[in-house]
C-alpha cells in the first residue's frame, strides 16, 4: 500500500524525469542532425527552392496540398544555415509532441514518452531518405509530415478545446475543405480525427463523425475535377509526399505510421491509478533507448553518402581544397580500420583449406575495405585539376567504385551531372542536365546557379539574367545573384571571375552533336581524349592528360602527352606523367622515351615496384591490392593494374 | 455650353483616376524602357489590358494612358491596367498614347510617349503547349487555352492527369479543323499512346500507325471542307550540340506523308519516297492544294543511318512543293516545287497558307526541318501569285522564329520566338497592314508583366481559335484512357 507522500514523491520524479527529457533530448537530437547531417542538409536545401514572389505562392494551388509544400519549402530554405533549419526542425517536433500530448492525454499525457513515437517517424523520414533526396519530387518534401502532424494535432486539439458545437461543425467542414485545398490529404485526414477523437470521448457526437467522413471523401471527389495537375487516383494521396521510384512506400510509410499512430492514440488509454512510479521511469526511459536506437538504426549514416555530400558542397562553392581535405580525412579515418581487416583476412587465408574458402574471404574484405564511390573520384580529380595539382596527385587518394548504398536507380547525372560538366567545360551539357532535372523535381537553387552559370560561361547575358533574377528573389542566394548579375555583358570581367576564368580556357572545342545516354563518365572521357580541337589550350591538354590516365590506353597516352608537352611546355614533367611514361614504355619495349628528363627518383620506384611484383605472386588482384597499395598505392602503376574496369553509372 | 461640357468631363475624369500628373517635370526625347516592348505597336481591338514594368531607375513612376477623352494613371513601375479602364480607354479612340514619368531626386523625367494603336480584331482564343526546353524528360507538357481579351488560361489537356512515374506521356501537335474547337486533335505519345480527336464535339482515339507506314501521324493538316486529315510520319532523333548556342538538334531519319479518312478510318500514303524526307503538311484554304517540305537524303537504312543523318545534318535543306487534290475523288497531282530553298543554300519548315489563299508564310534557316532550335530561323513570306517571297525583316529577330499560325480573319499572325533570352519561347503577335507588311510584334499581354521573365516553360505551336474548347480536360484524361482503334491502310497511292 502506497501513502499519498511516496505517491508525491514519486510524481515529482516522474515530473523531473520528463522535463529532463523534454530538455535534453531536442539537445541531443540537434547535435545530431547537425553534426551528422549538415552536408545533407545542405544537399536538401540546395535542391529546394523558395522565391518570394506572389505567383510562385499562386503557382503551389496548382495541386491540392501545395501550400504545405510551398510552406514545407519556405522551411526547407532555412537548412542553408543547418543550425537554424534544424533548429526550426526540432522546434516542431517540439510543438508535436505538445499537441500529441494535448490531443490524447489518455496515453501521451501520462505514458509521456509515447509522444515522442510521431517526432521519431518523422526524423527517420528525414533523416533515412539517404539517396532518396535526389528523387523527391515534393516541394518542400523535407518538412511534409512535420507539417502534416502539427496540422493534424492542432485541428483535435482545437476541437476538444472548444465545446460549442457549431464551432467543432465549422472546423470539421473547414478543415476538410479549406484543409484539402491546402493541405491535400493532411486536411480531411485532420477532420475525421477530430471528430473521432471527440466521439472517443464523449460517446456522442456521431452526426459529427459522419459528417467528418462524408465531407472528407465527398469534398475531395467533388474538388478534383477543377484540377489538372494530378491523376484521378492520387485524390486521397496528395499532399503525402512523392517519389521518383516504382513505389511510393519510402516515402509514404512515415506518413501511414504517423497517421495510424494519430488514429490509435485516442483509442489507448493508460489507467494510471498511480502503480508502481519507479517502475513507471523505468519503463520510460527504456522507450527513450529503444526510440534512440530505432533512429540510430534507421537515419542513413553512410560515409560515402555524407563525404558525397560535403564534397558536392565544397564543389558548389569552388572550394576545391576543402573538397580534397575531405576526402583525405575520410581515408585517414579508414586507413586503421583497413589495416586491422587485412590482418584479420591474412590470418583467416592462411587457415583456409582450398582455393574456394581464400577466394570467398577475398571477396568479403575486399567488400569490407575502405573504397570511394565513383562520385567521389571524379569530384576529386575535377577539385584536384582545378587546384592544378592533378598530375601529382590524381593518384594520391583511394580509387575505386564502391557502389553507393542506396536502393533507389539514380543516374550520376541526376547527382552530380551539373556540377561535373560545368567545370569541365561542357556548358550546353550542364544547362541540359539543368532543365531535365528541373522537369523531374522541380527547379532548385543548385540548378538555377548552374543553368545561370552555363549561360554566363557561352555569354547567353539575356538567359543567365532569368535564372539571376529569379534567384534573386530568394533568401540565402541573392548575394550569390547580384556577384553574378555584376558580370553580365563584361566579358571581360567575366572572364576574369571565378569559376569562368578556370572553366573558359576548357571550352575550346569544336561543336559537334552527341548524346551522353544519362552515363556522364564516359562522355566526359571521350571528350577530352577524343574531340581535341585545333585550338585546344593549355588546360584542355592537361584535362586531356587527366582523362587519358583513367583510360589506360597507352597509344592514346603517347599522342595526348605530346599535345601537353606542346602546349603545355614544362620545365618538369609531372609525376604522373613520368610514372605513364616509364611504364608504358616499358610495356611496349621502347626505350627512346626514357632519354627524357625522368626524374631518377620515380625511374628507382618503378624498378622497386618490378621487384615487387617479381617477388610477390599475385593470386587475386583482390587480395594483393591492399599490400600493393601499401606500397605503391598512390602511383599510376598501382592503378594501371588494380583499378580496373570500375563501374560507372 | 459643349466646351465647359468637355472641361467638366475632363475634369472628373482625371478626379476619377486617382493620381495626378507632375506639374512639372523634364521631358526627355528618348522611349522609356519597358518589359515587354510596347512602345508604338498596333494592337488588336479586343486584346486584354497590355500591361508592362517599367525598366527605368528612380524613386517613383506614373504611367499616363490617353485615349480621346480618357486618362488613366498609373502609380509605380508596374503598368498595371484595370480590365474595367482598359475597357474605357479602348472605347474612347483607336490610338491609346501612353506617357512614363519617373521620379528621380525630386525631379520628374517625362519619357517621349509612344502610342498603342487599335486595329482589326483578333480570334479571341489562342492554344499553346506549355514545355520545359528539355531533351528526355517531358513530365510537365499541357496544352492549354487562353483568352486573349483576358488573362484567362485554362488547360485542355495535361499529361500529369494521367501518366505515372514509370508511364511518362508527351502530348502534342495540337490542331483544329478551321479555327472551330468542335474539330479537333492532339497526340500522346508513349503511355496511353494514340492521337485523340474530336470530330463534330464527339471523341475518338485512334492508333494511325499501320505496318506500312513509318510512325503514327505526326504533324497535322485538317482539311479545311473535307473529313480528311493529312499527316507527316516521322522517325525522328535528337542530339545535343557540345558547344553551339542551338543546343539541340531534331532530325529526321524517315518521314513520309499520308491522309487519314476521317469516314472510312483510313490511312493512305501522299508520299513516300525513300530518298526524300517528306513533312509540315498545310492545305490551302479551298483543300484543293497540299503543300509541305521535303529534303533529298540518301542513305543506307540500317543502324548507322542514324549516326549519319546527324553528321550530315547541317547539309539537309527542305525545299517547298505543292501537290495538287480533288477531295472528291481524293487523287492527288504530280508534286511541284514551289521554293528550291536548297539553291539558296536554306531550308523551309512549316508552310502555312493565309486564310484567303494569297500569302504563304514559312520559317527558314540554314539548315533541317526542327528550326525552333535554329537560332537563325526566321519569316518569310510568299506572295503565292507571282512566287515572290521576302523575309519578314520586320518581325524577324536574331535568334529563332518559328511556329508561327495566322489568325482566322487573315488579320494576325501568331509566332514563337526565342528573342527574349534565347532558350525560353514566348508568343507574339503581329498585325498585317493593308500593304502587305507587318506591325512591330509584341509580346501576348499578362496579368504580371515580368511573367515571361520568371516563368520557365517555353509555349510552342500556337493556334488561333474562334472559340475556346469545350471539351473539359478530365474529359479528355478518362478518354486518353480508352484503347486506341487501328485504322485501316489503304494501299492505292491516289495520282
Amino acid at each position: 500500500m502506497k501513502t499519498s507522500g511516496s505517491i508525491k514523491n514519486s510524481d515529482e520524479a516522474s515530473k523531473r524525469l520528463r522535463i529532463i527529457s523534454d530538455t535534453l533530448l531536442p539537445v541531443i537530437f540537434l547535435l545530431f542532425m547537425v553534426l551528422e547531417f549538415r552536408f545533407v542538409l545542405l544537399r536538401i536545401e540546395s535542391n529546394s527552392l523558395f522565391v518570394y514572389d506572389k505567383d510562385y505562392l499562386l503557382n503551389s494551388f496548382i495541386i491540392p496540398g501545395g501550400f504545405i509544400g510551398w510552406t514545407g519549402q519556405f522551411l526547407t530554405q532555412f537548412l542553408h544555415y543547418p543550425w537554424i533549419g534544424a533548429l526550426i526542425w526540432i522546434v516542431m517536433a517540439a510543438l508535436t509532441v505538445k499537441l500529441a500530448r494535448m490531443a490524447y492525454p489518455g496515453i501521451c499525457g501520462t505514458f509521456w514518452t509515447v509522444s515522442y513515437i510521431p517526432v521519431i517517424i518523422q526524423s527517420i523520414y528525414c533523416l533515412g531518405a539517404g539517396y532518396g533526396l535526389f528523387i523527391m519530387k515534393s516541394p518542400g518534401w523535407f518538412f511534409i509530415p512535420s507539417i502534416g502532424t502539427i496540422l493534424v494535432l492542432s485541428t483535435v486539439v482545437l476541437c476538444r478545446w472548444t465545446q460549442l458545437s457549431l464551432f467543432r461543425w465549422i472546423i470539421i467542414i473547414v478543415s476538410s475543405s479549406a484543409g484539402y485545398f491546402l493541405a491535400g490529404i493532411w486536411g480531411p485526414f485532420s477532420a475525421i480525427m477530430a471528430a473521432f477523437s471527440i466521439f472517443l470521448e464523449t460517446k456522442k457526437d456521431f452526426s459529427l463523425l459522419i459528417i467528418a467522413f462524408i465531407c472528407s471523401i465527398g469534398l475531395p471527389i467533388l474538388l478534383h475535377i477543377f484540377y489538372t495537375s494530378f491523376r484521378t487516383d492520387e485524390i486521397f494521396t496528395v499532399g503525402l509526399p512523392l517519389i521518383n521510384y516504382k513505389s511510393q512506400w519510402p516515402v509514404r510509410l512515415p506518413c501511414l505510421l504517423l497517421m495510424l499512430f494519430m488514429i490509435a492514440a485516442p483509442l489507448l488509454k493508460f489507467h494510471d491509478n498511480h502503480p508502481e512510479t519507479s517502475k513507471t521511469n523505468i519503463i520510460q526511459i527504456s522507450v527513450i533507448i529503444i526510440l534512440a536506437a530505432i533512429l540510430f538504426i534507421f537515419s542513413f549514416r553512410d560515409r560515402n553518402f555524407i563525404t558525397e555530400n560535403a564534397m558536392s558542397a565544397a564543389i558548389d562553392v569552388q572550394d576545391w581544397k576543402k573538397v580534397t581535405d575531405i576526402l583525405e580525412r575520410l581515408e585517414k579515418k579508414n586507413a586503421k580500420n583497413d589495416e586491422k581487416l587485412y590482418k584479420q583476412r591474412t590470418k583467416k587465408i592462411s587457415k583456409a583449406a582450398g582455393t574456394k574458402e581464400i577466394e570467398s574471404i577475398v571477396d568479403l574484405y575486399s567488400e569490407r575495405f575502405y573504397e570511394p564511390t565513383r562520385i567521389m573520384v571524379l569530384y576529386k580529380d575535377l577539385s584536384l585539376f582545378s587546384l592544378g595539382t592533378e598530375a601529382e596527385n590524381m593518384f594520391s587518394y583511394r580509387d575505386g567504385a564502391r557502389k553507393q548504398d542506396r536502393r533507389y536507380d539514380i543516374p550520376m547525372a541526376l547527382q552530380a551531372g551539373k556540377q561535373l560538366y560545368f567545370y569541365w567545360g561542357l556548358a550546353n551539357y550542364c544547362h541540359r542536365w539543368c532543365i531535365e532535372e528541373s522537369v523531374e523535381y522541380g527547379w532548385s537553387y543548385n540548378t538555377l546557379k548552374y543553368a545561370a552559370m552555363s549561360a554566363i560561361s557561352m555569354e547567353e547575358w539575356d538567359l543567365a539574367r532569368k535564372y539571376l533574377n529569379i534567384l534573386g528573389k530568394t533568401l540565402c542566394h541573392r548575394k550569390w545573384a547580384d556577384t553574378q548579375l555584376a558580370l553580365l555583358s563584361d566579358r571581360n570581367k567575366m572572364q576574369a571571375a571565378n569559376p569562368y576564368k578556370t572553366v573558359l580556357p576548357l571550352m575550346c572545342y569544336d561543336d559537334r552533336l552527341s548524346n551522353d545516354q544519362a552515363i556522364i563518365e564516359p562522355f566526359i572521357m571521350n571528350h577530352f581524349t577524343s574531340h581535341r580541337s585545333g585550338f585546344a589550350t593549355p588546360q584542355f591538354d592537361r584535362a586531356a592528360m587527366l582523362w587519358t590516365l583513367r583510360t589506360q590506353d597507352i597509344k592514346l597516352f603517347w599522342v595526348t602527352f605530346l599535345n601537353y608537352l606542346n602546349t603545355n611546355a614544362p620545365t618538369v614533367i609531372p609525376r604522373h606523367y613520368q610514372e605513364a611514361a616509364i611504364l608504358y614504355s616499358h610495356l611496349e619495349q621502347d626505350q627512346g622515351i626514357l632519354s627524357l628528363p625522368f626524374d631518377r627518383q620515380i625511374k628507382e620506384g618503378y624498378d622497386n615496384f618490378v621487384n615487387y611484383v617479381n617477388s610477390h605472386q599475385v593470386r587475386y588482384i583482390k587480395e594483393s591490392a591492399y599490400p600493393f597499395y601499401k606500397r605503391f598505392g598512390k602511383t599510376f602503376w598501382f592503378y594501371y593494374y588494380f583499378i580496373r574496369g570500375q563501374e560507372t553509372f | 455650353m459643349k466646351l465647359a461640357l468637355k472641361i467638366t468631363t475632363v475634369a472628373m475624369l482625371l478626379i476619377s483616376c486617382g493620381s495626378s500628373i507632375p506639374e512639372s517635370s523634364n521631358a526627355t526625347q528618348e522611349l522609356p524602357t519597358i518589359f515587354p516592348d510596347y512602345s508604338d505597336i498596333t494592337i488588336p481591338s479586343n486584346i486584354a489590358p497590355m500591361n508592362f514594368r517599367i525598366l527605368e531607375q528612380g524613386e517613383k513612376f506614373l504611367t499616363v494612358f490617353t485615349s480621346g477623352n480618357t486618362r488613366i494613371t498609373v502609380k509605380g513601375d508596374m503598368a498595371v491596367i484595370k480590365r474595367k479602364d482598359w475597357q474605357k480607354l479602348k472605347s474612347s479612340s483607336t490610338h491609346i498614347e501612353v506617357k512614363v514619368y519617373v521620379l528621380n531626386n525630386g525631379v520628374w523625367t517625362s519619357f517621349k510617349p509612344f502610342g498603342m494603336v487599335m486595329s482589326d480584331e483578333i480570334d479571341p482564343y489562342i492554344s499553346y503547349r506549355v514545355i520545359p526546353p528539355s531533351v528526355v524528360t517531358y513530365e510537365r507538357i499541357s496544352i492549354n487555352q487562353r483568352d486573349l481579351t483576358s488573362f484567362r488560361e485554362k488547360v485542355i489537356y495535361a499529361n500529369s492527369m494521367v501518366q505515372n512515374g514509370d508511364n511518362g506521356q508527351c502530348i502534342n501537335c495540337h490542331h483544329y479543323r478551321n479555327w472551330q474547337t468542335d474539330n479537333m486533335q492532339f497526340h500522346a505519345r508513349q503511355y496511353l499512346g494514340g492521337t485523340i480527336m474530336a470530330v463534330e464535339g464527339k471523341l475518338r482515339k485512334v492508333n494511325l500507325k499501320t505496318d506500312s507506314t513509318i510512325s503514327a501521324g505526326v504533324y497535322p493538316a485538317w482539311h479545311p471542307t473535307h473529313d480528311y486529315i493529312a499527316y507527316s510520319t516521322n522517325k525522328t532523333h535528337q542530339s545535343i550540340h557540345t558547344a553551339d548556342h542551338n543546343r539541340i538538334e531534331v532530325a529526321d531519319e524517315e518521314s513520309d506523308l499520308i491522309l487519314y479518312d476521317i469516314n472510312s478510318n483510313s490511312v493512305s500514303i501522299i508520299e513516300n519516297d525513300s530518298n526524300r524526307f517528306e513533312c509540315f503538311p498545310s492545305w490551302s484554304p479551298d483543300g484543293r492544294t497540299l503543300y509541305y517540305v521535303a529534303a533529298d537524303y540518301k542513305a543506307p537504312f540500317g543502324p548507322e543511318r542514324e549516326d549519319k543523318v546527324f553528321i550530315d545534318s547541317h547539309t539537309i535543306k527542305y525545299d517547298l512543293y505543292r501537290k495538287s487534290f480533288n477531295p472528291d475523288t481524293r487523287t492527288w497531282g504530280p508534286c511541284e516545287l514551289v521554293i528550291d530553298a536548297a539553291s539558296m543554300n536554306q531550308s523551309i519548315t512549316l508552310p502555312r497558307i493565309s486564310p484567303d489563299g494569297r500569302k504563304l508564310l514559312f520559317s527558314m534557316g540554314e539548315y533541317g526541318v526542327f528550326h525552333i532550335w535554329h537560332k537563325d530561323a526566321d519569316l518569310y513570306i510568299m506572295d503565292i501569285a507571282d512566287s515572290t517571297i521576302r523575309p519578314l525583316t520586320e518581325i524577324n529577330s536574331d535568334n529563332v522564329e518559328s511556329y508561327h499560325s495566322w489568325s482566322s480573319n487573315g488579320k494576325w499572325i501568331i509566332f514563337s520566338s526565342r528573342r527574349d533570352d534565347g532558350a525560353y519561347t514566348r508568343l507574339y503577335l503581329s498585325h498585317m497592314n493593308p500593304d502587305g507588311s507587318f506591325s512591330k510584334p509584341f509580346t501576348i499581354p499578362q496579368r504580371n508583366p515580368d511573367f515571361n521573365k520568371t516563368f520557365l516553360f517555353s509555349f510552342n505551336i500556337p493556334e488561333f481559335m474562334k472559340e475556346q474548347v469545350r471539351i473539359s480536360a478530365r474529359q479528355f484524361a478518362s478518354f486518353i484512357k480508352r484503347e486506341a482503334q487501328p485504322v485501316n491502310y489503304q494501299s492505292k497511292k491516289g495520282e
